[in-house]
């Protein structure tokens, strides 16, 4: 019994180191053909895509890390009691006070998933949760400042980033605690991989003493780990299908289809979740766009690329049903577009 | 004996190559081709989780099995590692980022002069050490007074602000010409950066570039002035070069402003082909 499993196990250790060499060699064959046109894969293609899609992943796990190292604090040391009595009775002054979080608790988009699937796991309403995920990477210190940096001084535009944010947030928060209701968003915990992850925090968490500070931390960095795992691979898809786009569809291709009022603004979200940009560094590329675009494109792409684009979606999709996810990318939309036509009309 | 569990070795595996690479890639100076100068702490941070969690991680390699099956989602996490370890960029080329715009110096570049002398003028108000008296005045009025302060910018270039000196210099050209035309017509330049060429140039034509980051090779955009030389058709695209040059202007038709633009265009008197630049990108707002 012990040797078959023995066997079995190294039977897939093979098959899984095979894997890998064919797959090396293949890329080795790839790389062979660099400036033969015949191959459809160009050297410099690759190498630029592997340079863009590895510096997406080493830009966003820093903030990933820190993520899933509050959720694994959030997990041990908060319980769902405390949750409960601090969250406010009213709804509205809930969510509000949820949208100004991110005062105190500056973080980009790339850590927050993690700690919102945490936080809703603890029992945090869905709309304080949703609120609480879209208005953090937008109203935080240091993504205001970076803001201001970027656009020289121009105060209004980060007013108009920071406020427009914080109502969207609210809006959209609402909206999603109206649309889900009582039903659970998340995944069923029995079908998720989180179980077979064998990195046996459960069974940690059960054991320790609750005052050995040692065993803590050990749960701490166990927790971290699988929770970067979680989210990392999502992370990962997200990073490969940005870099994808970036390398092989031109900018100037989704620039060129739209300059009126309303596709413009469509154009510049459709930019923003597909460059996948840290909500941090994201002004800086929307800079590049003043005098192209209107005013109320550009506070579109920079409240609604902080709020979703294609790697948060899939670090959602990791932990949420397709079917809420869906159905939150579209509000997030609807409420980002409706935002952005205002601007534009009211004009700046 | 203990029993190995190969998905938490296949993970620690993982963990410790990721920790690897970054370490290869600031031992090499790589790191430079993949983030801003500015980002690095945080790619430290990450290193150093990595390294912890890669500690900790040998401990769970003989916890008890409880699946038989290796876990397939470890394939994500290996692509990226086998593209590292295999591809091992060297360079980014210009046709790659062009996809993602050109900018031949246009209104945009100006936002960036006047966040860069803002910028400045902070790290040298947190200097004070540095700070001569004489210079304090000057930087109240940034605004109105903006080439007094590209100039007082360019004086302290000794400070190791930048990565790569001749990055800092061909910025400071592209941002004075930017800036004020005018002022630089006639004069003698001389920059280092790559041959890029659009297929709507004429053949005489060509961009001597750089590229642009700002936060992460995401986000690198092509930056450069347009050159006149009668034998530019010999140059091949991505070829690093020095050229000399005196500065004039020509018109070019903006086709996102549909309007003609006026661009500053070095007409080239020295060209010389030169070996590839290790620092190939020019890095604005370092803090």
């Amino acid at each position: 019994m012990i040797l078959r499993t023995i066997k079995n196990k190294v039977e897939n250790l093979i098959i899984f180191l095979l894997s890998i060499i064919i797959t090396i060699i293949l890329f080795k064959i790839i790389i062979s053909f660099k400036g033969n046109a015949s191959s459809f894969i160009q050297k410099d293609d690759l190498e630029g895509f592997t340079i863009v899609f590895l510096s997406i992943i080493f830009e966003a796990i820093p903030f990933v890390m820190i993520g899933a190292f509050v959720s694994s604090i959030i997990q041990i040391f908060v319980s769902e009691q405390f949750i409960a009595k601090i969250i406010p009775k009213s709804r509205f002054i809930g969510l509000i006070a949820a949208s100004l979080m991110g005062f105190i608790f500056p973080v980009c988009e790339c850590a927050i998933v993690p700690i919102m699937r945490r936080l809703i796991k603890k029992g945090v309403p869905l709309h304080i949760a949703v609120t609480f995920m879209l208005a953090v990477p937008i109203v935080n210190p240091v993504v205001l400042a970076s803001t201001y940096y970027a656009f020289s001084g121009q105060a209004y535009m980060v007013f108009l980033r920071g406020i427009l944010g914080l109502i969207g947030a609210i809006i959209i928060g609402h909206l999603i605690g109206k649309i889900q209701n009582k039903k659970t968003p998340l995944k069923h915990e029995t079908n998720h991989e989180h179980h077979s992850c064998s990195c046996g925090y459960h069974y940690h968490s059960q054991q320790s003493n609750r005052r050995d500070i040692v065993s803590k931390i050990i749960n701490i960095i166990q927790h971290t780990s699988s929770e970067l795992y979680n989210v990392g691979k999502f992370l990962i898809i997200g990073a490969l299908l940005s870099a994808l786009m970036q390398t092989f569809i031109s900018r100037s291709y989704i620039l060129s289809i739209g300059h009126g009022i309303v596709s413009s603004s469509i154009v510049m979200m459709i930019l923003a979740f597909v460059l996948s940009l840290c909500s941090e560094a994201d002004a800086f590329i929307a800079r590049t766009f003043v005098g192209q675009f209107t005013t109320g494109s550009i506070v579109g792409f920079l409240i609604f690329g902080s709020m979703i684009d294609i790697k948060n979606t899939l670090m959602l999709s990791g932990s949420f049903k397709l079917k809420f996810v869906i159905k939150l990318i579209a509000t997030i939309s609807i409420v980002c577009f409706i935002i952005t036509m205002m601007v534009n009309i009211v004009g700046f | 004996m203990k029993k190995l569990n190969i998905n938490e070795l296949i993970w620690f595996i993982i963990l410790s190559s990721f920790a690897y690479y970054i370490y290869k890639l600031f031992n090499t100076g790589k790191i430079y081709l993949y983030i801003h100068p500015r980002m690095f702490k945080y790619v430290y941070f990450s290193y150093v989780v990595f390294v912890i969690l890669s500690i900790s991680q040998i401990r769970s390699i003989f916890t008890p099995i409880k699946t038989n099956k290796i876990k397939i989602d470890y394939i994500v996490f290996i692509v990226p590692l086998f593209l590292a370890f295999v591809v091992n960029p060297n360079n980014l080329s210009g046709k790659v980022v062009s996809n993602k715009g050109v900018n031949l110096g246009n209104t945009s570049l100006k936002n960036i002069e006047k966040t860069i002398t803002n910028e400045k003028e902070e790290t040298l108000q947190s200097e004070i050490i540095s700070d001569n008296d004489t210079n304090t005045d000057m930087y109240d009025d940034t605004d109105t007074n903006n080439n007094m302060d590209s100039d007082i910018y360019s004086e302290s270039d000794d400070v190791d602000y930048y990565h790569n000196p001749d990055g800092v210099k061909f910025f400071e050209i592209l941002v004075d010409t930017n800036e004020d035309l005018d002022r630089m017509l006639g004069e003698e330049v001389e920059l280092i950066g790559f041959v890029f060429r659009d297929s709507d140039f004429t053949e005489t034509r060509f961009v001597v570039s750089r590229l642009l980051i700002t936060c992460c090779a995401a986000d690198a955009q092509v930056v450069g002035l347009l050159c006149e030389w009668n034998e530019s058709s010999k140059l091949e695209d991505d070829e690093w070069i020095k050229v000399s040059g005196i500065i004039e202007s020509t018109t070019l038709y903006n086709e996102y402003l549909e309007r003609d633009e006026i661009l500053p265009l070095i007409k080239v008197t020295k060209l010389e082909r030169i070996e590839t630049c290790e620092d190939p990108y020019i890095y604005p707002y370092y803090n």
